[in-house]
């Protein structure tokens, strides 16, 4: 009998990927020509990886972006000397999907994979998709089958390293730590509106020993320096949070003119962890309570 | 074989480094704070470069080293009779870390650790022999 695992979302700038939940993010590349992310299992004997084009060029064929992927691992097998077996076909009607004209593929070597390109008719990307490693788990073909290339609410799902968060589709992310402990997110909206997302593990280490709030003030005097801020206290999830508001105080330039900052932060005692949100624009494009309600925090 | 990225062939698989055994040097000093951070004292380098080095700066004989509390417990359990897999498990548990944040932390500390000669690790052989690198 097939063993049950818990399952956990990866989403990342656009596409999401169900995946077992010991198994994370390995690597983020490419940035639109194309792009890219890998993720592994805690093991290293398999993983995932997932390539797209979100606006491929209308040159780009199906066949040919498969074609170049398994020419490439041709000249690898070539290289190592070793037999490789590939096959490529048709998606089975069981695999199709309204929307997708796909292609299914497999090799194995001193390797094997096993996976899927297709062309996605609603947002146009094109996807491919393996699932390889020395092993490949049981699991692999019920992992390809859940990525999904588009959202069907208007919002991005940004999942990884169990930080979980959506927002609307039209925020573009410009800049990423990812690094352990520490977890940024810059995004930008319209009219130049700026997000940024911070996730701090193990916050005691950061409050040595102090107080939240106090925290949180210090950080947003230094994140908003140039802006009036006014401080709010509130209960957020009933973690403590701080909250500020501001313009900014000398008009240096006209472009600045009514530009504010708005930030927002609170402590998930659960975790141990704080989340910090600093908006900076001329206009509200979004609400920070429409953000902070779409993070998930803890497990309730 | 990832799509266009090429992976640098390990010495070891990840499987055998989460399997290795972390072990603190038996030469090197070092004691518990009341609040259960580890202290450890490093001698001065006794090669060239340490002796031009006292040459020029006149160091103190021993140095000492605080460790965080993290620090301490990866210590504390580098005792040869934890894998590094273990101590991951621990850390991920304790400060509610996902698996890839702690293993890339502890990597990382046990790494310096490993430059200055404080730990050592040992890595499982098949017949069941241990071989110490670093």
């Amino acid at each position: 009998m097939a063993q049950l695992r818990k399952l956990t979302t990866i989403g990342w700038r656009g596409i999401t990927v169900e995946v077992p939940e010991d198994w994370s993010v390995a690597a983020i590349g490419g940035e639109e020509h194309p792009e890219y992310i890998r993720i592994d299992d805690p093991y290293g004997n398999s993983y995932v990886e997932i390539k797209w084009w979100s606006n491929p060029r209308p040159t780009l064929i199906l066949e040919d972006a498969l074609d170049n992927f398994l020419t490439r691992i041709q000249k690898e097998a070539r290289k190592k000397k070793i037999p490789l077996n590939l096959k490529k076909r048709k998606a089975p009607p069981y695999l199709e999907r309204g929307d997708r004209e796909t292609l299914v593929f497999s090799w194995r070597s001193d390797r094997k994979g096993i996976g899927r390109v297709w062309h996605c008719k609603t947002c146009g990307k094109i996807v491919m998709a393996q699932v390889a490693g020395v092993n490949i788990p049981p699991l692999a073909g019920h992992i390809l089958s859940t990525i999904e290339d588009h959202s069907s609410t208007g919002k991005n799902v940004w999942a990884l390293f169990q930080f979980y968060m959506e927002l609307p589709e039209d925020f573009k992310l410009v800049e990423q730590k990812l690094m352990s402990g520490f977890l940024q997110l810059s995004f930008r909206g319209q009219r130049k509106f700026r997000l940024k997302v911070e996730r701090y593990s193990i916050a005691e280490r950061f409050l040595a020993g102090g107080n939240f709030k106090d925290w949180a003030r210090a950080e947003f005097s230094k994140r908003a320096r140039g802006f009036s801020l006014s401080f709010y206290e509130e209960a957020f999830r009933e973690h403590p949070a701080l909250g500020a508001k501001g313009k900014r105080r000398v008009v240096g330039a006209l472009p600045l003119l009514g530009e504010f900052a708005h930030l927002f932060a609170w402590h998930c005692r659960e975790e141990d962890k704080i989340f910090l949100l600093e908006m900076k624009g001329k206009k509200d494009i979004i609400s920070i309570e429409e953000v902070r309600e779409n993070i998930r925090c803890h497990s309730t | 074989m990832p799509f266009h990225l090429k992976k640098r062939t390990p010495t070891l698989s990840k499987k055998e480094a989460l399997d290795t055994l972390p072990i603190r040097n038996p030469y090197v000093e070092w004691h518990k704070t009341e609040e259960g951070e580890v202290i450890i004292k490093v001698p001065r380098r006794g090669d060239w470069v340490g002796k031009l080095l006292t040459f020029i700066f006149a160091p103190p004989e021993i140095r000492q080293v605080a460790l965080d509390k993290i620090g301490s417990l990866v210590w504390d359990l580098s005792d040869g009779q934890h894998s590094f897999e273990e101590i991951v498990r621990v850390v991920s548990r304790n400060y509610k870390l996902t698996r890839r944040e702690a293993e890339v932390g502890v990597a990382a500390f046990l790494r310096e650790l490993g430059k200055r000669k404080l730990i050592v690790l040992a890595v499982r052989k098949e017949e069941g022999k241990d071989e110490t690198k670093q």
